[in-house]
């Protein structure tokens, strides 16, 4: 279908995008919160996109044998957190590189779930399918203009996760985990001198980021599309990385940046289809350009945890 | 899993190289073993994993590791493979390894490496140069186009805080998109109904003649030798290990930040835009889509297996093309996909660095026990 330049100023229009934008962003949200769990303890966790194909490629692979969208979102989370685990071993106990083990754990996930769908669901010629969560429409406020699709008519799998996102936020405000994780970013010092385990800290909040970001990916693969390819990803978990500078590590500011480069994919999505003089491969590079010049925007005065990225030894070791 | 003479000396951050001046006793025979030999280990344990992996998706490890070594070494085809791919990728590594040594993680090579090929053939697609100028002229051109790119990451990196990992990243998925546009639009072979764009012509590298492989791994030979001698013997690279070590010395009395930085950052991108050039005028005649072909992302794993020197390097992209080129004729034998050899060499890594921090963890607490 081509779009007319006249179709973008209607309110039907817009309201599509943003019910897709919202659509596309919850992936891409979870796996970032995930990762600002993770990196507010002090562990910079590069491997998210492979963390996340692997989550997607579990989800799928549970979800295909048990019939079960629901199983597959938990079969995501677990192969998320095993990676975590992993990497966490490596970057915490060993100290680690932690750039050389994320890049390493991006890359083996991206070929290790490729060569696992090419052996296992490789054999037929279309690519094996799960059914898609139904939608939930909710009534009366489906209608409300805009945000009305964007948010009350998504499908099950959409609202748990958004549920999941703001009980977590609101967690965090909260809780007295985010005191220790935030101590063991910022001083792992003090954190220690005050008698918690920085390394357990960080393992825990590098397990559970990576089990959201496995979780990301379920949702992706399992919540929305229904396969699974190589490189579903597309690297969505590297723009979740880049979401949580621009969200400052905070939830909220997170989500808003997350809705907003899912809404402009989906307009990449569209303007692909405009009768336009603008080539069509600019608006696929667009999210990244717009990302870029985001970051570029906002990073002035962005403090990131102080102690992101060093490995912490105790004294006494 | 090194040597007992040659214990490190605690540093606390664990750079990812540590080919460092220091001299052990026993010369430098047991410092290249201390060297490689938790390297070698390392691989073989990834091998191994990577032999589970291949009997679960039923076939016989050994005959595909056979298959693998012997198409790659062998065969001539794989031969000559093996060494035109090794070109590309050891300059992208040496590049690379330069900003991993000075902790500048440059990721999207594979931007600048494409920029570098489209800025080459924007002028040799449309000219019919003499051999050698058209070749001088290929390779200032992907320096020039792959130093541009890699300016962009550098200025969001210097000027605006950009994280660098991220920057590069990004921009190379924003070169892939423009990649395909060039190659359909402003740059298509109007004879040509595919989007790609007039073959390089005079700029094609010639062969060697008994090696029956293009030139390119001559490039790869010399940029090997002369970065080697600039880190070891120059002031450059004192400043390029310095920061790596402690940045925040090398600004107070060296140099400053931004001009480390954005330097480091467009050498590398200058080595992977020559890699460009070498890719299209080596193998592949035209620009297209196919372009980006992966090279920028597989010489990561080249750089640090190399542990980021130049040699290391050269060796790395020799053993870890050599493995690719075996896999694909692995994969035309048994069908099994060459993505398990790529999960397999990021395997490696992890098992090297892992190794790496295990021997040090074992050093240290040996160095307590004396010490106490």
């Amino acid at each position: 279908m081509i779009l007319a330049q006249s179709d973008i100023v209607t309110l039907a229009f817009w309201t599509a995008v943003l019910a897709s934008g919202v659509r596309l962003s919850i992936s891409v949200a979870t796996a970032a919160i995930g990762e600002m769990i993770t990196e507010r303890s002090g562990v910079l966790n590069l491997g998210l996109e492979g963390t996340m194909i692997i989550g997607a490629f579990a989800a799928f692979a549970t979800a295909f044998e048990t019939g079960s969208v629901w199983i597959g979102l938990v079969g995501g989370v677990v192969a998320g957190a095993v990676v975590g685990l992993v990497f966490a071993a490596l970057v915490v106990l060993l100290a680690v590189d932690q750039v050389v083990a994320g890049l390493s754990v991006t890359l083996f996930g991206v070929a290790f779930t490729s060569f696992l769908n090419t052996e296992i669901y490789g054999g037929s010629p279309l690519p094996p399918r799960v059914p898609t969560p139904d939608t939930l429409a909710i009534p009366l406020l489906k209608k409300l203009p805009l945000v009305g699709e964007a948010f009350f008519q998504q499908n099950q799998v959409a609202y748990v996760s958004v549920i999941l996102i703001v009980v977590l936020a609101l967690w965090l405000r909260r809780s007295y985990s985010t005191l220790v994780i935030d101590a063991s970013g910022e001083s792992p010092t003090a954190a220690d001198a005050a008698g918690h385990s920085v390394a357990l800290t960080r393992i825990l909040a590098t397990t559970a980021g990576a089990g959201l970001a496995g979780l990301g990916g379920a949702i992706l693969v399992v919540g929305q599309l229904g396969f699974f390819n190589s490189n579903i990803t597309a690297g969505r978990g590297w723009v979740a990385l880049a979401l949580v500078i621009f969200g400052r590590w905070k939830p909220a500011l997170i989500a808003a940046g997350a809705v907003l480069f899912g809404t402009l994919d989906a307009l990449q999505f569209r303007f692909q289809t405009l009768d336009s003089a603008v080539p069509f491969e600019f608006f696929i590079a667009l999210p990244f350009i717009v990302t870029l010049v985001a970051l570029a925007v906002g990073s002035s005065g962005v403090r990131s945890p102080s102690a992101l990225g060093q490995p912490f030894r105790r004294a006494t070791e | 899993m090194s040597t007992d003479t040659d214990t490190v000396v605690s540093a606390p951050e664990p750079a990812p190289d540590s080919t460092s001046a220091s001299s052990s006793p026993d010369g430098r025979w047991s410092q290249f073993v201390a060297a490689a030999g938790p390297v070698l280990l390392a691989i073989l344990a990834a091998l191994a994993i990577g032999a589970v992996l291949i009997a679960w998706a039923g076939e016989n490890p050994l005959s595909v590791y056979w298959t693998v070594f012997q198409q790659s070494m062998f065969e001539r085809t794989g031969w000559r493979d093996t060494l035109s791919r090794a070109a590309p990728l050891t300059l992208i590594g040496i590049g690379l390894g330069i900003g991993f040594r000075s902790s500048i993680w440059n990721i999207g090579a594979e931007g600048q490496m494409v920029a570098g090929a489209v800025a080459a053939i924007s002028v040799l697609g449309v000219t019919d140069l003499p051999v050698p100028l058209a070749i001088t002229v290929g390779l200032i051109l992907g320096a020039i186009g792959g130093t541009l790119w890699a300016s962009i990451a550098g200025l969001l990196i210097t000027r605006y805080g950009v994280n660098d990992v991220i920057a590069t990243l990004l921009l190379a998925f924003t070169a892939v998109p423009l990649l395909n546009w060039v190659a359909r639009d402003p740059l298509q072979d109007p004879e040509s109904f595919l989007p790609q764009t007039r073959i390089v012509g005079s700029g094609e590298l010639p062969d060697i003649p008994w090696l029956d492989t293009h030139i390119g791994i001559i490039f790869a030979l010399v940029a090997v030798a002369g970065m080697a001698w600039l880190m070891r013997a120059t002031r450059f690279g004192f400043i390029v290990r310095a920061h790596g070590a402690n940045r925040e010395a090398v600004y107070a009395n060296e140099s400053r930040r931004r001009v480390v930085t954005f330097g480091i950052l467009a050498l590398s991108g200058a080595f992977a835009g020559v890699a460009g050039y070498v890719v299209l005028a080596g193998e592949q005649i035209r620009v297209s889509g196919g372009t980006a072909a992966g090279f920028g992302f597989t010489a990561i794993i080249v750089a640090i297996v190399g542990r980021n020197s130049p040699i290391g390097v050269l060796v790395s992209a020799v053993g870890l093309s050599a493995m690719l080129v075996g896999a694909e004729a692995a994969q035309r034998e048994t069908g099994l996909p060459v993505s398990l050899m790529q999960a397999i060499q990021a395997l490696m890594v992890i098992c090297i660095v892992g190794g790496n921090a295990l021997a040090e963890r074992r050093d240290r607490s040996k160095q307590k026990r004396l010490a106490t």
